[in-house]
């Protein structure tokens, strides 16, 4: 197109944004202008056509669902439920899932508002990368714990195995509950990692 | 914002529910009609109506009370749009549906009435659209914004939106090709 102003003029014509002054400007530039003329022409009776939409009615729908938490978050947002079975066989948390959650809902916030963001195949890679290092370091801690208690007896090693599997339901849940708020909340208002962080330390589950 | 509605979102706030579904009659008719254009498909648009407003009532303690609430409505619808384009594509690997079939499955009365054809007729070709093409002529000619509430809606410059404006026209002409008698 050999005019540079083309797009932004018709645009700016169509949009409907102008004053009168800039109209008149605008329409003197079209009688001159062979490139302009032609395009807003064409693109008028497009923009025309757009206008025919009819506003429609909704087919009768519950209003009331939209208050129902949990049955609403499945419900309407089916797509994330993998996520969250995915957390669920998140291992062990030791007070580490709040970083976690915290760079998971920035990975999210990243991937799912830019183009070029991380994918859902990613997402699940580097969950498992997370799962194997939860998996290490509760052997680790287990075997610190087996050498600490090594002179223990039998039921004071079983008490402990329930502690940990106590944490881990607890974190867990606690995980899940935040991950599901989180994937509810308006996130593109969250626009760093220590707003996430704190937005997800705050929440109850 | 009228003062009947600040007391509606008051006292949907304090957990009235005949607040909350009064407000939700006055805005979803115009979140639904957004949602048939920018998905082109009803039930998607259903989706997309229950989607918003659960998001709108989770949030609705976070709506600050001197903005226009539906501004702050479309704000969220805008964001439940991008988001479920994005995870129907990871579901998919495959753009919107382009073809008229797809665009309303609900089994129709024998005899659609014109505007239903000319609203199906529009919603494919709205479909045939990039989202983003597809979001600004949504946002300018059916939610009536200016390309400078538009920029910072989506985080994009002015002229981005001016450009994907034209861009989206100029495809949509294409698409439209001599059409018929319905327009
Ligand atoms: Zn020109």
């Amino acid at each position: 197109m050999a005019c540079s102003e083309t797009q932004k003029l018709v645009a700016e014509y169509l949009g409907g944004e102008m004053t009168v002054a800039q109209r008149t400007a605008c329409e003197y530039h079209f009688s001159v202008c062979e490139d302009c003329r032609q395009a807003v022409d064409g693109l008028a009776g497009t923009a025309g056509r757009l206008l025919h939409w009819e506003q429609v009615t909704i087919p009768d729908w519950d209003r009331t669902a939209s208050t129902a938490e949990e049955v609403s978050a499945q419900k309407t947002r089916p797509e994330v439920v993998p996520l969250n079975t995915r957390s669920r066989q998140i291992p062990g948390g030791w007070q580490s899932w709040l970083p976690l959650a915290a760079t998971v809902a920035l990975a999210v916030f990243l991937g799912w508002n830019q183009d070029s963001g991380l994918s859902e195949q990613e997402l699940t890679a580097y969950l498992d990368a997370f799962e194997q290092r939860q998996q290490a370091q509760t052997q680790r801690i287990m075997e610190t714990a087996m050498q600490e208690f090594g002179d223990s007896t039998s039921d004071s090693m079983a008490q402990l195995v329930e502690w940990i599997q106590a944490q881990r339901t607890a974190d867990m849940q606690q995980l899940e509950a935040s991950f599901q708020q989180m994937l509810n909340h308006d996130y593109q208002a969250l626009s760093s990692m220590q707003q996430l962080a704190s937005w997800v330390s705050t929440q109850e589950p | 914002m009228e003062r009947t509605e600040l007391a509606l979102i008051q006292r949907a706030i304090q957990g009235q529910p005949d607040a909350w579904q009064a407000l939700v009659r006055t805005h979803e008719t115009r979140v639904y009609n957004f949602g048939l254009r920018m998905t082109g498909s009803v039930d998607d648009a259903q989706d997309l109506l229950q989607e918003v407003f659960f998001s709108a009532y989770q949030n609705l303690s976070g709506f600050r009370q001197d903005a226009q609430f539906s501004t702050w409505l479309m704000r969220i619808a805008y964001n439940r749009a991008v988001d479920q384009a994005r995870r129907r594509k990871v579901r998919d690997a495959d753009p919107l549906p382009t073809s008229t079939e797809t665009v309303d499955d609900r089994p129709g009365p024998a005899a659609e009435t014109q505007s239903q054809q000319r609203n199906q007729q529009l919603q494919s070709w709205l479909a045939a659209l990039p989202l983003e093409q597809r979001m600004v002529i949504e946002l300018k000619f059916f939610q009536e914004m200016t390309f400078d509430d538009i920029a910072s809606l989506e985080s994009i410059s002015p002229n981005t939106a001016k450009t994907r404006f034209y861009a989206g026209l100029a495809r949509l002409k294409t698409l439209m090709g001599d059409c018929d008698g319905l327009f």
